[in-house]
């Protein structure tokens, strides 16, 4: 390395590859099962708008993860700021020290879009690809997202700035109006000039953010409002910012100490902050459309559907990221040896941790829902009518008797949980091993994708190609099908030899992880659910389909055994 | 007979292809001072870890209290008190919260004793962990190790971040505490004058084998520093026997030795040679002369 600009981008990538490479991975391996799960008579519209979801949510994990492995402290609360703080004391330039990252970053989203995008359409899509447009649009929403949370480390200037920037974004001045070519990825601005004001507000944020990071590089904010420090990032914490008294810590016993804890970390506290800031950014983005009245109709039911659910999502992914006290610290992950030496059981210690995770993500729903619910009829148009539709949802279950809706509410509420867990554990499994991780995550869609190349080579792309290609698939949903008691007995097995559950532990772990199952096939064959009595669905599916009802016993033993390699290595 | 804390049985371990750990064996018994000591990466704290279960022994067995760490976290863990080598509390904790949170798990948490200490570091109780500066932490994580009055203290480093008063005088007063009230108390150190003051009992770790282990007196009185004069220039290292180390050049050169004066002038008298002067060797040349830093060329004139 022959400058500081090498040096910066070597470090860069060395944090970033991983999660690069992941979520290039999920991303081709997710839109090919949406595809398979797909009706074949339908046409690639479906297949195209999943790319596009799925990329973009890969997006938002690439975000966190590259950003968080960046952070000095990875909590979310503090990440506010220019995050190469540790690099401040290096002899180099601010201007290089913020555009080297800035630039590597805008590449990085760049490759994260563009790699997964031509691979699906070379395989599946098929269709016209407008580069030049998106890149433009990756372009702007990568630099401006990082700009705006590096240029100040004071969260009232960053709010401030964020709903900025949406104004701006609302009225066309980030992004030129283009045209779509309906079924394909073709987006057409008027004219070239239509560029010309977009890059200049970029450079206006990037001239904004220098003067900004280089007041933070000699412990300064750019303006110097809540100099106190009360609003900078680390006091962005409800039992810190808000005057509330929060309870001593109980000195009984351990169990209470500890619940004590989880709870002022991962608890209501944060909880009430989620579903606070998720419902502002509905109500702003709505607000915001409503005030420029960019669209005179109400908006789409499902589209607001959409936008409340994905902020939900968002906010519950903050609420269980650091349910294993997994985090970043320069650059690495780390675990609090603190935590590990705590004289309480692993069981013990996961139980609490997992039902004050879940706790707040229900916390944080209610308190989004009723925020909604009040203050939506204000600034949502036709919010009235979207009630009532999303009442009438409802209907269905009115018809239901008690037990059909209490197994029903069960099997929801279980699968969430299940599928959020499931969530945070791999995102604590990938914060310890990125690189691992992402090899074995690149390694199964690089296996099918060569098996289906296999296959082509020797049958051609005919029926027969075809009906082989459904027997192969079938053949290796046999291995997922038997990968899951495999896995609880081999983790059990663990579990056992260190003492982390005892076998009557494990036995009611069993009966209720059976009985989870039992509801599982009442659900699956008494209300005839996926068509499976009817579409003559073939063995294997319905193994898979019945192995998914092992799932939270699967989880919960996961969580014990996760538990108890993070503490004893 | 008396009682062991501690046992480590042929415990290895290996990183990748880094051994930390090779077949060490280590015994901690009640009421004495155990000084672990050795070079940068030498396996200091895998052991330390393996102690309190933060790593699993895979080959070779750890005890403590007769218990194994990994199988009983809960009931080891509340006779330890543990202070880490990075002092890692949770900074989001108030000074108060940390002790009412370090009190829930142990019975024994003396309030008294943690009020005391903070009166002497001069703590404010509801400061933040995070506001404080480096060395204030260090005070506060050593006041939640020893202010319930563990069986067993574990600290990795303890001087790390504290001044030179607290160093000399309260971190001695409170190890000397623990051991006279029948406790045991194991640190690592790289201050070598440190665990020559406080420990009974030095164990040396190098490249993860444990190269000595004795008694602090025991090792006073075997090892001794010889200056060694030769009638004629040596040009290669002299052969000696009981040496541990010989650094020096030309005629003079200086001589760790786990022998007497005596038997090792009997062995310089066949090179032509003499001991112009010897003492007992310190624990620092101990250690240097143990981890094999053997300097040729150095003119040791004393």
């Amino acid at each position: 390395m022959n400058s500081p600009s090498q040096a910066l981008l070597w470090s860069g990538f060395k944090l970033s590859w991983p999660a690069l490479l992941t979520q290039i991975s999920a991303v081709i391996s997710v839109v090919f099962l949406t595809d398979l799960a797909l009706d074949p008579g339908v046409d690639t519209r479906q297949t195209l708008e999943a790319t596009v979801g799925i990329t973009v949510a890969g997006l938002a994990f690439l975000y966190v993860v590259t950003l968080s492995a960046a952070q000095k402290i990875g909590r979310v609360t503090s990440a506010l700021g220019f995050p190469f703080r540790t690099e401040y004391a290096l002899p180099v330039s601010t201007l290089t020290l913020l555009v080297v990252p800035l630039l590597y970053y805008c590449l990085l989203f760049q490759l994260a879009v563009f790699i997964p995008v031509i691979i699906l359409n070379f395989l599946l899509l098929d269709a016209k690809i407008s580069f030049l447009a998106i890149s433009f649009v990756v372009f702007q929403f990568t630099s401006f997202a990082l700009m705006l949370n590096w240029w100040t480390r004071n969260w009232i200037e960053c709010l401030i700035a964020w709903l900025v920037v949406l104004t701006l974004y609302v009225n066309g001045f980030l992004v030129p109006e283009f045209s779509h070519v309906d079924n394909t990825l073709i987006y057409i601005a008027n004219s070239g000039t239509d560029y010309i004001l977009p890059l200049t507000l970029t450079l206006a944020m990037l001239a904004l953010t220098y003067f900004g990071v280089r007041q933070q590089r000699s412990g300064e904010s750019l303006i110097e409002f809540g100099n106190n420090g009360l609003f900078t990032g680390e006091t962005l914490v409800l039992r810190n910012a808000v005057p509330v008294t929060s309870p001593k810590c109980p000195i009984e016993s351990p169990l209470k100490a500890e619940y004590w804890k989880e709870r002022q970390l991962n608890g209501e506290y944060n909880a009430v902050f989620g579903g606070l800031v998720g419902a502002g950014m509905v109500l702003a983005i709505f607000s915001l459309i409503n005030f420029f009245e960019v669209n005179q109709n109400s908006p789409d039911y499902a589209d607001v559907m959409i936008l409340i659910m994905a902020i939900y999502l968002a906010v519950c992914t903050g609420l269980v990221v650091y349910m294993f006290g997994v985090r970043y610290k320069n650059g690495a992950a780390y675990i609090s040896v603190h935590d590990k030496t705590a004289a309480i059981g692993t069981a013990k210690l996961a139980a609490i941790r997992v039902s004050v995770s879940l706790s707040s993500i229900l916390i944080a729903g209610l308190v989004m829902g009723t925020i909604l619910w009040i203050l939506g009829p204000i600034f949502i148009n036709g919010f009235q009518e979207m009630k009532i539709l999303f009442l009438g949802s409802f209907e269905t279950f009115s018809r239901l008797s008690l037990p059909g809706l209490v197994l029903r509410i069960v099997l929801l509420v279980t699968a969430f949980f299940t599928a959020l867990v499931l969530f945070a554990t791999f995102l604590s499994w990938f914060m310890l091993n990125p690189r691992k991780i992402s090899i074995f995550l690149t390694v199964i869609p690089l296996y099918g994708f060569l098996l289906a190349i296999f296959l082509a080579v020797i049958l051609g792309e005919n029926e027969n190609y075809d009906s082989l290609l459904d027997s192969v698939m079938r053949n290796h949903l046999w291995l997922v099908v038997f990968l899951v008691p495999v896995s609880i007995a081999t983790m059990l097995r663990e579990l056992l030899r260190d003492w982390v559950i005892t076998s009557r532990q494990m036995a009611v772990l069993l009966i209720a992880g059976t009985g989870f199952q039992c509801l599982n096939l009442v659900w699956l064959f008494g209300a005839n659910n996926y068509g499976a009595l009817q579409v003559g669905i073939g063995v294997a599916e319905i193994g898979y389909l019945i192995i998914q009802g092992f799932f939270p016993l699967l989880t919960a033993i996961l969580v014990l055994w996760t538990g108890n390699r993070i503490r004893h290595g | 007979m008396t009682e062991l804390v501690v046992e480590v049985t042929n415990l290895s371990r290996s990183f990748g292809k880094t051994v930390a750990l090779d077949d060490v064996n280590f015994q901690a018994s009640r009421g004495n001072v155990y000084g672990l000591v050795g070079a940068n990466g030498a396996g200091k704290t895998t052991l330390i870890k393996h102690l309190l279960g933060l790593l699993r022994a895979k080959s070779g067995r750890v005890r403590i209290f007769g218990e194994d760490p990994v199988r009983n976290p809960e009931s080891v863990l509340k006779r330890i008190g543990y202070l880490s080598e990075d002092r890692d509390i949770p900074e989001w904790m108030s000074i108060d919260e940390l002790m009412r949170y370090t009190n829930a798990y142990h019975s024994g948490w003396d309030n008294n004793y943690a009020s005391e200490l903070l009166d002497t570091f001069a703590l404010d109780p509801n400061k933040k962990i995070k506001t404080l500066s480096r060395g204030m932490r260090a005070q506060v994580a050593l006041i939640v190790a020893v202010a319930h009055k563990p069986d067993l203290l574990i600290l990795d480093e303890p001087s790390s971040g504290l001044d030179a008063v607290v160093r000399k005088d309260i971190l001695n007063a409170i190890v000397r505490t623990i051991s006279e009230e029948g406790r045991t108390v194991i640190f690592s150190s790289h201050l070598l004058e440190e665990v020559e003051r406080l420990s009974d009992h030095v164990t040396m770790i190098h490249q993860g084998k444990v190269t000595l282990d004795s008694s602090l007196e025991l090792i006073n009185s075997s090892h001794h520093h010889s200056s060694l004069c030769f009638a004629e220039v040596q040009n290669s290292v002299p052969v000696l026997g009981n040496t541990v180390s010989i650094s020096g050049e030309g005629r003079f050169w200086s001589a760790i030795h786990n022998s007497s004066a005596e038997e090792l002038q009997k062995s310089i008298q066949q090179l032509g040679g003499e001991i112009i002067k010897s003492r007992n060797a310190t624990l620092e040349e101990v250690f240097v002369a143990r981890v094999g830093r053997t300097v040729v060329g150095e003119n040791i004139n004393e």
